[in-house]
């Protein structure tokens, strides 16, 4: 019993660490993408992602989680978070907010062949 | 496991610094939004973290009062951008429009009838409203 107790812990913290590994991946893509529109789909999927896999985690190593609070924060965010990340897209074109572009084909180098 | 906690704390804590940068730095009032948005997700995360490091189970009810204020906080902004400044939002957009007009030749055509197609619309519109106004005036 102990045993089983100990693996599913173990597994819920190794589910922990890849939520947060999606988090850091959806805060370099906040950080480092060029764009309004970049940053707000790297939010809304790695986002997304990393909370899940953190409740899932936090449902494993807890010892007696209550999965309905749990299972109503993933609905939520579910939800929340790409509509947000849609919302944003939304307004920053109505806005007009500034697009990056990647240079025109013919600046840039030959493909190597 | 509390090593591996411990570990993705930490890693947590690197988005929060991240997110705080893209708040601070970020050129567009947007960006700072969509910043705070990420620093409230792993916020919410870090509770979780937390309470499973420290076994106490009442913290969840803080994780979902925390992503319901971080959404309510994002579309309350969207609000204001929305309905409260609509001139600048409306003046903006045609511009972008006509920028995109010069860029990009098939989506001015398609542009083009689309504005025809307004037109004709207007024309409808302005008829319908001579009628009414004739109607009404005898």
């Amino acid at each position: 019993m102990s045993f089983d107790a100990t693996w599913t812990q173990a597994l819920g913290a190794l589910t922990v660490l890849l939520g947060a590994g999606f988090m850091l991946l959806a805060a370099v893509g906040v950080a480092r993408l060029p764009d309004v529109y970049c940053r707000s789909h790297a939010l809304g999927k790695a986002g997304t992602m990393g909370f899940l896999c953190l409740t899932l985690g936090y449902g494993l190593i807890a010892s007696e989680p209550s999965w309905l609070k749990l299972v109503v924060a993933i609905v939520f965010q579910l939800t929340s978070i790409p509509l947000a990340s849609h919302l944003f897209c939304l307004i920053a074109y109505q806005r007009g907010a500034p697009r990056h572009e990647p240079k025109a084909r013919s600046e840039q180098p030959p493909p190597p062949r | 496991m509390t090593a591996l906690l411990l570990v993705a704390t930490l890693v947590m804590l690197i988005a929060v610094v991240l997110g705080l940068w893209r708040v601070i730095v970020g050129p567009s009032t947007l960006d700072r939004m969509l910043g705070f948005d990420l620093v409230t997700l792993t916020l919410a995360g870090l509770v979780l973290v937390f309470s499973a490091l420290t076994g106490e189970g009442a913290y969840v009810e803080l994780v979902l009062v925390l992503s319901g204020l971080g959404f309510l906080t994002t579309v309350a902004y969207f609000y204001y951008l929305t309905h409260l400044e609509p001139e600048a939002g409306a003046q903006r957009r045609d511009k972008a429009h006509s920028d995109e007009q010069r860029d990009d030749m098939a989506h001015s055509d398609a542009q083009r009838r689309d504005m025809a197609h307004s037109d004709a619309q207007r024309d409808d519109m302005a008829h319908s409203d001579e009628r009414s106004t004739t109607g009404g005036r005898p």
